[in-house]
């Protein structure tokens, strides 16, 4: 199983045509909504954050947009891959680029659910409980393997992960901002492992595939990070606040009504399609534009492109699905399955 | 499936092919008229002109509905300017082709095919319903593309003659029909496996270069079984007695060689009107002068028509020897016998055998049974026909003499009431002429003498078989007997004085047969087709049931010499002096005229074809010249109309906003064939459309170089218009108020000028001049 990967990565032919980033379209001024200024900063800081983590995470510069993407749409992201490809090095990279709070949980089978949201202990000295927060008090929570946890610790993380909050003992404390989990997780080893529930995996954002380095990516690896940890060099280039002020100027990208109809269109013909079991809710489709704001403005651009759309239908969609009895003994896999969809679902051509 | 754009060449190809297959079939058709090239030209016409249209907007990939819409356009206003000549079947040009229609149909249940020109035309009946048949099978076979299915509409086509001639339609219609046929699906079954691909292997041919579809047809071996099939098609039946099918009917007999009187009256004028005059009788007697041949008689009228009425036919009433002296014929009157050995040729197939009247012996094999009354003798058994039989009879040449002695007496009651029965309805001009024409008159057969005299001169008669009316009927007769009518041929005469005559309470009826025959021999005569004739035969106690002839010289010289006594008040009526002229006819016949009398009708006969072929060239000289405008103008308006269309689209889009520059590039795209990728965000559209982007400087190549690299700037421009239709679409309203200063519609034009350079300069100019957006959105 390979998920795919998100963003800048495209087919030889769209060459001159993406090229967007690079030659920004002429400046618009309207009213409303974020101006082209707002998107530039936002696409400047993005960029600062993708080429600090690119020091460290070599030739995966589409995974890296794709995490940046989901930090900007106030998404948590899944990173599935075999071990050792760097998962945790680019949770990691992508935590210490921003100056913010970063805590890391390995989860193991068992961790309990109190390591993770905190716990209320009696303190003898001044005889009242008092509440230790757990993992998720941080502005980045880096959940490694997240599928070795017993399934109540993972559903530990939902409360956290959909309303950003924690209940303990009958009190609700607020997780900070921005707030991101990055869970990764292996799809090889299953033994022992507990695979995450749908609805688990709906609370995700984006799932991310690493993938294996290029030969020469792993060359220049090599040399860097012979001797020294990488990570150590990292220097933060933006902090918490300037990244949820970014987050509200993503969210005011505009998306035509062409675009919604577009992204309901998708998201339906995944419920209709007979090789899908599961199709996508209405919580995909709120984060398939979410995370198309996103790259819009990655892409310095003030509004949502039905290709912005496109381009995210695999990293958004895919780990939400289940494919149907049938697809399964056919070998269908549920990338292909989605492909198709989008390939068939028609853009709205009408003017928004 | 949706009608997709198909090649011109082989659609085009299928499509003729088909017409000429229906075309042939249609020839079929031909042995209900005379002249088949009254419908086959003009089908010849409709048939390219349906094949053509069809296969030129299926290569459009024009929608299905659309195409049979225009077809059936062009298809009626074809029929409609052969029928009416004026290509637009509206207003009174439709009821003209209404007109001609009913007509048609009424002529069609009126005369027995086939029909000459001197009937109503029935052409543009069988022109319509050949026009539908093509338009059918191109419907089917092309359109529909099922081309198995259109052999029903062929079957259909050969169906008609079969189920309504007496004979088969010819087997070389069916043998083209079915080769055709064969071609066609041969045709259908190449295309489909076409659609594979093309073969692998050294041998890669053109498959539309590789010569003649029959060829292949053959090569492929469904010849083999195609021709074994048609053969067996063609050749079983001969050896199956129970199919009469007779497809094989090609010979002497030909379909319309047989002369057929099973209904008299109707049967004659067909025959009449039949182009070739055929021998159908042949005598051997002693009798110097030879007169009418009788066949049977009429003696009802019902007021639409002349019937045989109710036969009296006893079993013992058999031609075996010495008949019955002739009823009310007084023994007075000298007789003359004179024997007859009659032979029939194999092309006159009648019921009723013709015999002299009267006559005092038959003697004739087969089971033919005479009716006392009159005297005509009646196949009793079915399958019994004179069809080339012989036979002997004796016939009784009767002198009435000048004077007209046998004629004085009143009528007896030795007759039916039936032969003075007039049914209601029966014109008031004819009881008036009958009474005023024959006021001065002192007896009957001075009336009749009066009657026969107004019909041959005094009335103003003329003979024309092309210019007679339909029928004898109440209505015919009135037109008939007007002053603007008086236009007939033996039919009316004979039927309008026996009508009259039974005004006067003359007993009267109609007989068929044979006027005068031709020498060709010594004591041998012939009786041939173009001689049959129908006259009055009056009754007169004493002298029996007599002959009278009305018909004007312009049909019969002569007139039997007792009905040339001079009456008072013959010659009252005409300029001429009576006595004087009909003596001067009479001078003329006295003496057996072996040639001279028969050939008139003959001559008569011929001329009429000469004229109404001299008509008919006119005519389709006319028709193809009106078709070939029609056809021009359609071809221009096919051939320029979408240019300037297309053009005027491209102006007013090119002046809107990025959304109608897109539509038109897309227009553009579709034009050209170039692949605009459907229901796809602008951007990928895009995508797909670069490579397909030419350098308009170096496009002379018959495969330009396409791509990005090839024509940059346009690449460029193809981009600034994405993301400009993009923010049109997508971006928040408002701000496209503020774009900036681009020239879009410049950088629209470079696009399209790089598309067109794109590609081979033959699809160019199928842009240029068919452009496929204008059907294909």
């Amino acid at each position: 199983m390979e998920p795919p990967t998100i963003g800048q990565s495209r087919p030889a032919g769209e060459q001159g045509l993406h090229r967007a980033p690079t030659t920004p379209p002429p400046p618009v001024d309207a009213g409303g909504g974020p101006g082209s200024a707002d998107v530039d900063t936002v696409a400047r800081v993005a960029d600062r954050i993708r080429a600090n983590v690119e020091k460290v995470i070599e030739g995966k510069s589409d995974v890296v947009f794709a995490a940046v993407v989901v930090l900007l749409a106030e998404g948590h992201l899944l990173l599935e891959d075999v071990p050792g490809v760097g998962k945790t090095m680019l949770s990691k990279a992508l935590a210490r680029s921003i100056d913010s709070t970063v805590r890391r949980i390995q989860f193991t089978p068992d961790l309990l659910p109190s390591d993770i949201t905190g716990v209320s202990v009696y303190n003898q000295s001044t005889r009242q409980f008092e509440f230790r927060p757990g993992g998720v008090f941080a502005n980045i929570v880096i959940g490694d393997e997240i599928n070795r946890a017993s399934p109540k610790t993972q559903s530990a993380l939902l409360e956290c992960m959909a309303e950003r909050q924690v209940t303990v003992d009958n009190v609700t404390y607020q997780l900070e901002s921005p707030f991101m989990v990055i869970a990764t997780q292996n799809p090889v080893e299953m033994e022992g492992t507990y695979p995450l529930p749908e609805a688990q995996r709906d609370r995700f954002l984006a799932r991310v595939s690493v993938g294996y380095p290029v030969p020469a990516a792993e060359i220049a690896m090599l040399t860097s990070h012979g001797d020294v940890n990488p990570l150590d060099d990292l220097e933060p280039v933006t902090d918490g606040a300037e990244i949820s002020k970014l987050c509200g100027i993503v969210a005011q990208v505009h998306v035509s009504e062409a675009v919604q109809r577009y992204a309901v269109a998708l998201t339906s013909a995944t419920r209709e399609s007979p090789d899908l079991l599961l199709g996508a809710s209405p919580r995909a489709t709120l984060h398939l534009v979410r995370a198309a704001k996103a790259r819009a403005a990655l892409h310095r651009r003030d509004y949502v492109l039905p290709d912005d759309l496109r381009a995210l239908v695999q990293p958004v969609l895919a780990h939400r699905m289940l494919p149907s009895a049938e697809a399964a003994v056919a070998g269908l896999r549920v990338a292909t399955i989605l492909e198709g969809i989008a390939s068939r679902v028609p853009v709205p051509e009408t003017t928004a | 499936m949706r009608a997709g754009r198909t090649p011109l060449g082989s659609t085009l190809l299928i499509a003729m092919v088909g017409a000429g297959t229906t075309w042939a079939a249609l020839t079929a058709w031909s042995d209900f008229v005379t002249q088949p090239s009254d419908y086959l030209v003009p089908l010849l016409l409709v048939g390219f002109v349906v094949a053509a249209t069809g296969a030129l907007l299926r290569a459009l990939g024009t929608p299905r509905l659309l195409t049979v819409l225009v077809q059936i356009a062009a298809t009626s206003a074809l029929v409609s300017l052969s029928v009416t000549g004026s290509p637009l079947p509206v207003g009174s040009t439709g009821a003209e082709l209404l007109d001609a229609l009913r007509t048609s149909i009424n002529s069609a249940q009126a005369y027995a095919a086939p029909i000459g020109s001197q009937a109503p035309p029935i052409w543009p009946l069988l022109l319509a319903g050949g026009a539908v048949f093509i338009l059918i099978v191109d419907v089917v076979a092309c359109t529909l593309g099922r081309v198995p299915g259109a052999g029903l509409a062929l079957l259909a086509v050969y169906s008609v003659p079969s189920g309504l001639l007496e004979g088969a339609p010819g087997g070389a219609s069916f043998l083209a029909a079915a080769t055709g046929f064969l071609v066609l699906l041969h045709l259908d079954a190449r295309d489909e496996l076409m659609r594979w691909g093309r073969p692998l292997g050294p041998d890669d041919r053109s498959p539309w270069g590789g010569g003649s579809p029959v060829r292949d047809a053959v090569r492929a071996g469904a010849g083999r079984i195609g021709v074994t099939a048609t053969a067996l098609a063609l050749v079983l039946p001969a050896f199956i007695p129970v199919l009469d099918v007779d497809v094989f009917d090609l010979g002497a007999g030909a379909g319309d060689g047989d002369i057929r009187i099973r209904k008299p009256v109707t049967d004659m004028r067909r025959d009449l009107e039949r182009g070739r005059d055929r021998p159908m009788v042949r005598i051997r007697t002693d009798d110097p002068d030879p007169e009418y041949l009788r066949i049977s008689v009429l003696n009802r009228f019902t007021g639409t028509e002349w019937s045989s009425g109710d036969r009296d036919v006893a079993s013992d009433n058999v031609p075996d020897g010495r008949l019955p002296d002739p009823t009310g014929l007084s023994q007075d009157v000298p007789r003359t016998e004179y024997s007859y050995d009659v032979d029939i040729t194999e092309q006159f197939v009648s019921t009723w055998l013709p015999t002299q009247f009267p006559a005092s012996l038959v003697e004739a094999e087969g089971d033919w049974r005479f009716d006392p009354g009159t005297m005509d003798f009646l196949a009793a058994d079915d399958d019994l026909t004179t069809r080339g039989i012989g036979y002997e009879m004796t016939g009784l040449a009767l002198d009435y003499g000048t004077d007209g002695e046998f004629f004085r007496n009143a009528p007896s009651g030795s007759v039916q009431d039936e032969v003075l029965d007039l049914p209601s309805g029966v014109p008031a001009i004819a009881r008036d002429l009958a009474r005023s024409v024959t006021a001065p008159g002192l007896n009957d057969y001075e009336r009749a003498l009066l009657l026969q005299h107004w019909f041959r001169r005094g009335g103003g008669f003329e003979y024309s078989l092309e210019r007679a009316p339909e029928g004898y009927g109440n209505d015919t007769l009135e037109s008939f007997l007007s002053e603007e009518g008086r236009v007939g041929y033996c039919e009316q005469y004979a039927s309008a004085m026996a009508v009259m005559a039974r005004v006067l309470g003359i007993p009267a009826r109609v007989a068929v047969g044979f006027l005068e025959p031709r020498r060709i021999g010594d004591g041998i005569w012939e009786y041939s087709s173009h001689d049959l004739h129908a006259w009055p035969e009056l009754y007169f106690s004493g002298a029996g049931w007599v002959r009278f002839e009305p018909t004007p010289a312009g049909r019969v010289q002569s007139v039997p010499d007792y009905s040339r006594v001079p009456v008072d008040g013959i010659g009252e009526g005409g300029p001429q002096d009576p006595s004087g002229s009909e003596t001067t006819d009479a001078g003329g016949t006295t003496t057996p005229a072996p040639t001279r009398a028969p050939t008139v009708p003959i001559e008569e006969g011929q001329s009429a074809e000469d004229g109404a072929d001299g008509d008919r060239g006119m005519r389709t000289v006319l028709v193809a010249g009106g078709a070939t405008v029609l056809l021009l103008v359609v071809l221009a308006t096919l051939l320029l109309g979408p240019r300037a269309m297309r053009a005027r689209l491209r102006r007013t889009r090119l002046a809107g906003g990025p959304d109608d520059l897109w539509t038109e590039l897309r227009a553009t795209a579709v034009d050209l064939g170039v692949p605009w990728p459907t229901g796809r965000s602008p951007r990928e559209v895009g995508t797909a459309l670069v490579n397909h982007l030419g350098d308009p400087v170096a496009s002379q190549d018959e495969r330009p170089r396409t791509g990005p690299d090839a024509a940059p700037a346009a690449a460029e421009a193809l981009e600034r218009l994405v993301v400009q239709v993009e923010r049109a679409r997508y971006a928040r309203p408002g701000s496209i108020a503020t774009l900036e200063r681009l020239d879009l519609p410049a950088d629209a034009r470079a696009v399209m000028e790089a598309l067109v350079a794109g590609v081979p300069p033959r699809r160019r100019q199928r842009a240029e001049w068919v452009p496929v957006s204008l059907w294909n959105r």
